[in-house]
């Protein structure tokens, strides 16, 4: 039936290469193409729509979210499962993608029409109700290069939703324009509705969904986590937002991890004197950290690895078990590495932490999570600046120096 | 299937682009074979003097169709990449924008052409009833450029140094056509070598039927008929299986 979208278990991989070996040369060379990561974007995310409804899609950044529209779009293709798109599919994922700077709006209205595999003589009988939905018919025979962003992105807007079509696709779009402009598009999109067209909406605009979506699914590191009514998937939404908040240790969740997951890390905690979670240090104090991780696939050689980064980006340290000539084997099913130090010499400030397992070579990374770790370090006193702390002390002519009364 | 109106738009497009603004507009693309042939005019014949005449004629009928097939595959091998904002936003037929590239660059070898029987009256050398094999000898190469520069596309995509490999290999296989020379001039024991390469093959069709004025010899006609089918078949399924991924990838 025209206007559903099914999905079966679909994984999407990305790549993201390190060190990008564009030229043929360092390929053959290496015999490799590149060192690159593979993450998954998605993993095993089923869901359905149904012919007629809204669904909105909601999630952090890095979600996956417009990964999964453009899936539906044809733009990407899925690396596992299957999906069903049953339609004509229209897509607003960039308003005005495709436009031609140096053509007018009219022209571009053509080349933009035939993008998305429409007729000439259909877009000729619709040209007026476009540039008329646009509202920039004084413009229309200028050069778009004229245009203010506004202008082209309405030109954009208007294209897409005057094209007939079973499905339409929007990511984000809705925030075009001045007030009276966005409520054209909300017109239009009820409209759609209206007229039985199925709509799927990416937003981070929890309103627009709650107002123009049958049902919502909250999508979070690859997987479906909430489906179901709008109000109660915002709901659950915006108290996950509100629970990072509350637990800063948490807050970078959304933040980049990738690898093949082969073996995964499930939790990693910085530890005080007493043994227990602690995310505020004194500068000399004692340092444990403790990674949890399991085993998906059998893995051999394992490299437990962390690294620390103050918080405006400067690489501070790192350390890993393969720099230390520990050799791990097969690893077990499930277990946890420790890493412990004596004092944490770093200098007062804000710090980061990752933490990451990769093969014997880290060309293979089976799971980083980057920088996902917030600490502080307390300095009482002696910080006179700098990265880390040397517990120095001062001989002035020959006499040990002793710290003013204080 | 509409797109067939996006291929028209894009050839549209790049030839208003490329001529918008110029005051000479699509005459530059003649201008450009008119002065090589001047140049190798002046260097093969008056210079080093290659016994053939009228030499312009001869070296134009292999010329034009030359630069054509150049200008093709240069075009094509960065069609994707150049169109990166599209075809990561936008779904449709990603066929388009080699054939595209190529569509462009036959205006030009079309307009050439006309150019080249208008010389062939003014050298008195006249048409003969064999340019009837003229559309036949370019829909070859255009089957054979889409073939080829589809591939090249694909692979463009991922390494980004076939288009300086191209113009390294262009280079070579211009000098190793014979189309400022005849095959009659190199030497005996080469000349395997040189009848080895397809793109002889056809260059000597387009001199049979504008320079000779003969029919195109059998062999050469029908093995690069093969070529070009094969070529074409290879490079739309390698372009096609590569192009999931152009949109992640470009």
């Amino acid at each position: 039936m025209a206007g559903v979208i099914t999905f079966d278990q679909v994984s999407k991989r990305f790549r993201v290469y390190k060190q990008r070996h564009d030229s043929l040369k360092e390929a053959f060379i290496r015999r490799r193409r590149g060192v690159f990561d593979e993450f998954w974007i998605l993993r095993d995310l089923s869901f359905e729509v149904e012919s007629g409804t809204a669904l909105g899609i909601i999630g952090p950044n890095g979600s996956g979210k417009s990964t999964a529209l453009k899936l539906i779009a044809r733009i990407l293709h899925p690396n596992g499962g299957r999906i069903g798109v049953d339609g004509r599919v229209s897509a607003l994922l960039e308003l005005g993608t495709g436009f031609h700077p140096d053509y007018t709006g009219r022209e571009n209205i053509f080349l933009n029409g035939a993008l998305l595999g429409l007729r000439r003589d259909f877009i000729r009988q619709r040209l007026e109700q476009i540039i008329d939905f646009a509202g920039i018919e004084p413009f229309i025979d200028n050069p778009v290069k004229t245009y203010s962003s506004g202008m082209a992105m309405r030109l954009g807007f208007a294209i897409a939703v005057n094209v007939d079509s079973d499905i339409l696709l929007i990511d984000e779009v809705l925030a075009v324009g001045d007030a009276a402009f966005a409520q054209k598009c909300f017109d239009q999109i009820s409209r759609f509705r209206a007229e039985g067209k199925t709509i799927v909406l990416v937003s981070h605009d929890l309103d627009a969904v709650r107002k123009f979506c049958d049902r919502a699914i909250l999508i979070d590191q690859g997987g479906v986590r909430a489906a179901g009514h709008p109000d109660e998937v915002t709901g659950r939404y915006l108290a996950d937002v509100r629970r990072r908040q509350e637990h800063p240790e948490e807050a970078a969740t959304a933040a980049a991890r990738w690898g093949t997951r082969d073996a995964e890390i499930t939790r990693a905690e910085m530890l005080g004197q007493n043994g227990r979670p602690r995310y505020i240090f004194d500068t000399g104090d004692p340092l444990q950290i403790v990674i949890s991780y399991r085993c998906v696939r059998p893995v051999r050689d394992a490299v437990f690895g962390i690294a620390i980064t103050r918080a405006d980006g400067v690489y501070c340290y790192a350390a890993n078990t393969g720099a230390r000539g520990i050799r791990i084997g097969q690893l077990a099913e499930s277990g946890s590495v420790v890493f412990s130090a004596p004092h944490l010499n770093l200098a007062e400030g804000s710090y980061q932490l990752s933490v990451a397992i990769t093969d014997r070579d880290f060309r293979v990374t089976y799971d980083h999570w980057d920088r996902r770790i917030e600490f502080t370090v307390r300095q009482a006193g002696a910080y006179a600046g700098g990265i880390v702390f040397m517990n120095d002390q001062w001989n002035v002519d020959g006499a040990l120096a002793s710290p003013a009364a204080s | 299937m509409a797109y067939y109106e996006l291929l028209a738009n894009f050839v549209a497009r790049d030839l208003k682009t490329k001529y918008r603004g110029s005051v000479l507009g699509i005459f530059w693309s003649l201008l450009n074979p008119l002065l090589l042939m001047l140049i190798y005019t002046v260097v093969f014949s008056v210079i080093v003097r290659i016994p053939i005449k009228p030499y312009p004629i001869f070296l134009l009928s292999g010329l034009v169709p030359w630069n054509a097939f150049a200008q093709t595959l240069t075009s094509a091998t960065t069609s994707v990449q150049h169109s990166a904002n599209i075809v990561r936003k936008v779904h449709f037929p990603l066929e388009i924008l080699p054939l595209s590239a190529v569509a462009t660059a036959s205006v030009q070898l079309l307009i050439s052409l006309v150019l080249l029987a208008g010389l062939a009256l003014v050298f008195q050398v006249g048409i003969g009833l064999a340019i009837l094999f003229l559309p036949l000898l370019v829909i070859l190469q255009l089957v054979f450029s889409v073939g080829l520069g589809a591939l090249l596309a694909a692979v463009q995509v991922f390494f980004r140094d076939i288009e300086y490999f191209l113009s390294v290999l262009l280079t070579v296989w211009f000098f190793g056509t014979p189309i400022v020379y005849s095959l009659d001039l190199v030497p005996a024991r080469f000349r395997p070598f040189f009848q080895a390469n397809p793109m002889a093959w056809l260059i000597s069709s387009y001199q049979d039927i504008w320079f000779y004025k003969r029919t195109p010899a059998l062999v050469p006609l029908l093995g690069f008929m093969l070529v070009a089918v094969a070529t074409a078949a290879v490079g739309l399924l390698v372009y096609r299986r590569l192009s999931r991924r152009f949109a992640e990838e470009v």
